[in-house]
């Protein structure tokens, strides 16, 4: 085997490592354990899908407060949703139970709750 | 034999030529202008260690050049089969450079080939370089005033979560940057492939040897040719281009193979929970380092070569030069902007990125057009050269 042979098949197994190296990640990853959530009291779909809210939450309560805050449109946050974050209580009761446990799992830290109760 | 007889003979054995007078200007203009002082004594056929026995080159490329016989030119696999070695211009007794033209000649193949005709032509004047800059920063600015006017960065950016992003980046999202580059990649495929059709059927119409090989037994020999490089060892003059050029080509995949897994991070089940940028140890990171250095490294190695050797390396045109110095600007703002950010150099590192975008823009919008089609041509001429056992003494 002559010297650029051998130089290439170096670079091509460096080329091929950092790709290993996310399939071994991958594989050796164990799988995330759920925490546990309060069930919902109410038995009433939540303003947006399950999946969309698991997934979106904070970017539609973000939107939300740029509705509500800077265009002054609130036809969103009436009837039921009238006391806006506050409302998500009816549903979800101890913010502890529920909000908390995902966020302190996957270190997530709020600024929602500084200035609203829940 | 009588006169009607005769003439049927000569219809019969005789072909007519027709002699494309602007393909000799074009070569002539284009780093072939010593053509006409070759006087077909075959020495350069002689000493050629790439080409075939039975129907060598560059002797004939020379004639059929100085006669204009586009259509022998544009089907002939020895204008590919040819890596340059300069071995029949360093011995040419006419200094009629064989070499140079048949680089000449493969650019008028790409040219020929090449779908929107005008604006292949258009591409490759250095005037195009620059309105291709300015096409590839508008391209992106209006990707990207598109996505601020239908609310699609907002919504980008709730669903990345909460987390710092720099002005910069509301402006010009991943999603913008995927949207624009990923349209211009599919651009150069769907060129290069009709190129590529028109070519191999050419090359199929106008070979005058039976294959010998199947198609994939053939195209696996090509890639375990091109893989190793083994053509670039049997040159003699310029032996050493086989270093630079593997750094280049190797350097650039290993980038490409980074942008792809970078470009598929939001969908890719194996990054799941990568956080970007990337840490300096990461092995992604890592050998995209490693690949930036080989690309600078192997491009200024094939400048200098050019520079100090100009007899071994044969004459720089135009295009030769575009297409390294596009390279090399690639390589380097992307080493800039990886400096700057490690810096914390904020408005400098955004500038720096935006002129690698531009750059990458401009590279991937002359792609099929320029002396980079060689990846797809090359290939094909090498594949009908082992399917046909061409080439080989």
């Amino acid at each position: 085997m002559s010297s650029p042979r051998r130089a290439i098949v170096v670079s091509l197994v460096l080329m091929a490592v950092p790709l290993l190296y996310a399939v071994i990640t991958f594989a050796a990853r164990p799988a995330a354990e759920r925490p546990w959530l309060e069930p919902p009291t109410a038995n009433t779909t939540c303003v947006l899908p399950k999946d969309r809210m698991r997934y979106d939450h904070m970017g539609y309560l973000k939107r939300l407060r740029d509705r509500v805050m800077r265009e002054g449109r609130r036809e969103q946050v009436t009837g039921n949703h009238a006391q806006g974050i506050a409302s998500c209580r009816n549903c979800h009761a101890h913010r502890e139970l529920f909000c908390d446990r995902c966020h302190e799992r996957a270190s997530v830290r709020l600024d929602c709750f500084g200035c609203h109760t829940y | 034999m009588s006169a009607s007889e005769q003439a049927a003979e000569i219809a019969r054995t005789h072909e007519r030529l027709a002699p494309d007078r602007e393909l000799l200007h074009r070569v002539l203009a284009s780093g072939g202008e010593d053509l006409r002082k070759c006087m077909q004594c075959a020495t350069c056929s002689a000493v050629c260690e790439l080409t075939d026995a039975r129907q060598p080159s560059p002797r004939k490329e020379m004639l059929w050049a100085q006669w204009g016989l586009t259509d022998r030119l544009m089907a002939d696999p020895d204008l590919w089969l040819c890596h340059q070695c300069n071995d029949c211009t360093s011995r040419c007794p006419r200094r009629a450079r064989p070499g140079d033209v048949m680089a000449a000649l493969r650019r008028e193949c790409v040219l020929h080939y090449a779908t929107p005709r005008a604006f292949a032509g258009w591409v490759n004047r250095p005037v195009g370089l620059f309105w291709m800059a300015l096409i590839t920063a508008a391209l992106i600015a209006t990707a990207a005033g598109l996505w601020q006017a239908f609310g699609l960065s907002t919504t980008e950016l709730s669903l990345t979560g909460p987390r710092t992003v720099f002005p910069f980046w509301t402006r010009l999202p991943h999603g913008v940057l995927c949207v624009v580059f990923i349209s211009l990649f599919l651009f150069d495929l769907v060129v290069l492939a009709m190129g590529a059709r028109r070519f191999w059927r050419n090359l199929g119409a106008s070979s005058l040897q039976p294959n010998l090989h199947q198609p994939v037994a053939s195209l696996r020999a090509t890639f375990r040719r091109i893989l190793w490089h083994d053509d670039f060892g049997r040159c003699t003059t310029s032996r050493r281009r086989r270093i630079p050029h593997l750094l280049v080509i190797y350097g650039m995949l290993a980038l490409w193979l980074t942008s792809v897994w970078v470009v598929t991070a939001r969908w890719n089940p194996l990054l799941e929970g990568l956080v970007y940028p990337l840490g300096f140890w990461n092995p992604w990171k890592l050998m995209a380092n490693l690949a930036g250095m080989a690309v600078t490294v192997g491009l200024a190695w094939m400048l200098a070569e050019r520079w100090k050797r100009p007899d071994m390396s044969g004459s720089t045109t135009y295009s030769d030069l575009a297409m390294l110095a596009s390279l090399l600007l690639i390589a380097l703002t992307g080493l800039a902007t990886e400096m700057l950010h490690i810096l914390r150099m904020e408005p400098l590192r955004f500038a720096a990125y935006s002129v690698h975008l531009i750059a990458i823009g401009m590279l991937l919008c002359m792609l099929p057009y320029s002396k980079l089609a060689h990846v797809v041509y090359r290939t094909l001429a090498l594949a009908h050269a082992e399917r046909t056992g061409r080439g080989q003494p």
